[in-house]
């Protein structure tokens, strides 16, 4: 770490501390809605989190202050790498409808989807790999280890 | 407390030896040696991954599956490591400066055998320390009230903050983090609900094996997918026999040693890791020469280009090895006497215990006196399958490698969504891990390193109940942190380590 004294104002530090700070008064705020019981023989159940928010303060403060040396463009840049966006997005979706979808036709979409952000381009492969993939994952949840994976009835 | 006896111990070896527990165990090894030699994918992630598959089996086979892993993921990462440059996992950095060093030279085969057989010594020589400390440490855990819990708990945290990434703020911050996530739910002290955001499913608080699979699999996931990373060719490889290899270890005898106890030590203190055993050891095998020679005038040379000396690159493998892999054991003995994870890994063994219905704690030992010594038999085991897959496989264990990122990636993605839906059938898991692996995915590209944050999850609830019952047990008096003797000396030893933490990154400052 730095001492700061020569990092840009704009600095990943800096906006990860903002960051920290920001969430360290959201954290405050939200535990002071937390309900007291009167005559608790101890701390109260906001103790607990308003102090991990004056710690989360102070660390973001710190990381203000005293950023080390992270360049901001390249932290977004690596953040926002297309692929892994892509990746997250595929993810999200997929979790999100889990529930909804036949496992087998929902992992299958996924893999294939994920392949083709991740660079694979022969239609064999996109085909094939996702196939066995969740005829494999299926067969081993369903029947080697009992869990009920969501599946349509015809 | 008495050692395990004999028969006990020959029981559980028996037990083990049953085909269909070996076939766990082979199936952990196997899994274990792909996630550790798969850059970014490390032993932590596996074990996170195989946990829900452990929901409908027995003990021993869950127990031989996660061990199996467990073991094999931290060997396996030296791997790529020596191959390629590029550590499986963090606790195989220091194995990559000599061992990839050896690999460039044509001694890969030398590298990958010192590998095998350090792991393994480092795995015996750490299970020897958890089969003769452990039921002794179970006793004296007896004595622990609460205010050494918190003691211990807050310890743990701060090591782990202290030691994981380059920035202490971004350490305390992830682990601050993590116990907030472990705070939501309902409040165990008081019954009051907090941060549920007025989802029912969350008033249980986080489930932990999801949140593991989101820090440590998708997290992970993510940035391999953003990361690109392309191997130089090695030139012709030349071929070790055991004979040679043998004798490595015969004149490093007491490097072997060291090591071992190293990393076991290390691997005893709650919330630390491989990675810090694995340079410590790295550091005393003769590194300081290599310094020295190093100061030499004229522009350092790229680490692994640097001259090659046999003899002392043989010892940083066999060094880094033996004690990553003593982790191992001595990560065990404060999670199976005191309930508190010595490492990653073992903060996710704590929710596969549980699955099987055991509380890892002062009495697992004493009550189940059988299943702990399953859990040694089971490691003997595990260490001596990787010693012989390792040696008669070596030669085909860079095909790992092979295995393309673009098959890889969504094969884990699926993975890490039907696991966390498998733990509890609970589809809303399966969007909370998707949805904390990305926020995780995003604290990792600021610099966050996600250890301190898993261990927050497990050990910010054991911390605040533990303070919240020490404070009403001794009418309110803060006092009795410091006045009990073992919670003074705690306490003292996270005063010590925050403060030379803080120092050597000043000195580090300074230098640069």
């Amino acid at each position: 770490m730095s001492d700061g004294a020569g990092a840009p104002l704009v600095n990943a530090d800096r906006v990860a501390g903002a960051t920290l700070c920001v969430a360290a008064l959201g954290v405050a705020l939200a535990a002071a809605t937390i309900e007291v019981l009167p005559g608790l023989p101890t701390l109260s159940a906001r103790f607990f989190p308003w102090l991990l928010a004056a710690v989360l303060g102070a660390s973001g403060l710190t990381l203000a202050l005293r950023p080390g040396d992270g360049d901001l463009r390249e932290t977004l840049d690596r953040l926002f790498a297309a692929r892994a966006v892509a990746l997250a997005a595929l993810l999200l979706l997929y979790a999100l409808s889990f529930r909804h979808v036949d496992f087998r036709i929902g992992t299958w979409a996924f893999v294939a989807s994920s392949m083709w952000v991740l660079g694979s381009r022969r239609a064999t492969e996109l085909l094939l790999v996702p196939a066995l993939v969740a005829a494999v994952v299926y067969t081993t949840f369903r029947y080697g280890f009992s869990v009920l994976l969501p599946v349509w009835t015809w | 407390m008495d050692l395990v006896a004999p028969a006990t111990l020959a029981a559980a070896l028996v037990a083990v030896l049953d085909p269909a527990i070996l076939l766990w165990i082979l199936a952990g090894v196997a899994a274990g040696l792909v996630f550790g030699a798969s850059p970014g994918l490390t032993a932590t992630t596996g074990v996170a991954l195989a946990t829900p598959l452990t929901f409908g089996t027995g003990f021993e086979q869950a127990m031989a599956l996660l061990l199996g892993l467990y073991c094999a993921g931290y060997f396996a990462g030296s791997v790529p490591a020596i191959l390629i440059n590029t550590p499986g996992a963090p606790g195989n950095a220091a194995t990559a400066l000599d061992g990839h060093r050896l690999a460039r030279a044509g001694r890969a085969d030398l590298a990958l055998g010192l590998a095998i057989v350090a792991s393994t010594l480092g795995g015996l020589l750490s299970l020897l320390v958890l089969t003769l400390a452990a039921p002794g440490l179970a006793g004296f855990a007896l004595e622990f009230t609460s205010v050494e819990y918190f003691s211990l708990g807050l310890f743990g945290v701060v090591c782990v903050a202290t030691v994981s990434g380059r920035s202490l703020a971004k350490g305390i911050a992830g682990a601050a983090i993590g116990m907030l996530l472990g705070a939501v739910g309902i409040d165990e002290v008081g019954g009051t609900t907090r941060f549920t955001l007025g989802l029912s499913e969350l008033q249980g608080g986080i489930p932990l094996i999801p949140a593991l699979i989101a820090f440590f699999a998708v997290a992970e996931l993510l940035s391999q997918a953003a990361n690109r990373a392309g191997a130089a060719a090695l030139p012709p490889q030349q071929p070790q026999s055991l004979r040679g290899l043998g004798g490595h270890f015969v004149r490093n005898k007491w490097l072997v040693l060291k090591s071992a106890l190293i990393g076991t030590f290390v691997g005893v203190l709650p919330g630390t890791g491989p990675t810090i055993a694995a340079w410590l050891a790295y550091g005393q095998s003769g590194a300081g020469e290599r310094s020295a020679a190093r100061a030499e005038p004229g522009p350092a040379p790229h680490p692994a280009q640097s001259p090659l000396s046999e003899p002392q690159a043989v010892r940083g493998v066999i060094a880094s090895e033996t004690a990553n892999n003593a982790v191992t054991g001595g990560a065990l003995v404060p999670l199976l006497t005191l309930g508190i994870p010595g490492d990653t890994v073992t903060a996710v063994l704590i929710g596969a215990l549980l699955i099987q219905g055991i509380d890892p704690g002062p009495f697992f030992i004493i009550e189940h006196a059988d299943l702990f010594a399953r859990i040694l038999a089971i490691l003997l085991v595990s260490a001596l399958l990787i010693l012989v897959i390792g040696l008669l496989a070596r030669g085909y264990l860079p095909r790992i490698l092979a295995i393309p990122p673009r098959i890889l990636l969504p094969v884990v993605g699926v993975l890490c969504v039907t696991g966390a839906f498998a733990i509890n059938n609970a589809p809303f898991d399966v969007g909370l891990a998707a949805v904390l692996g990305i926020g995780g995915y995003a604290l990792a590209r600021f610099g966050f390193a996600m250890a301190p944050l898993v261990l927050g999850v497990v050990l910010g609830p054991i911390v605040e109940v533990n303070l919240r019952n020490a404070l009403a047990a001794n009418d309110m008096d803060p006092s009795v942190f410091v006045t009990r003797p073992i919670s003074a000396v705690l306490l003292g030893a996270l005063v010590l380590t925050l403060g030379f933490s803080l120092l050597r990154r000043r000195r580090r400052a300074a230098d640069s």
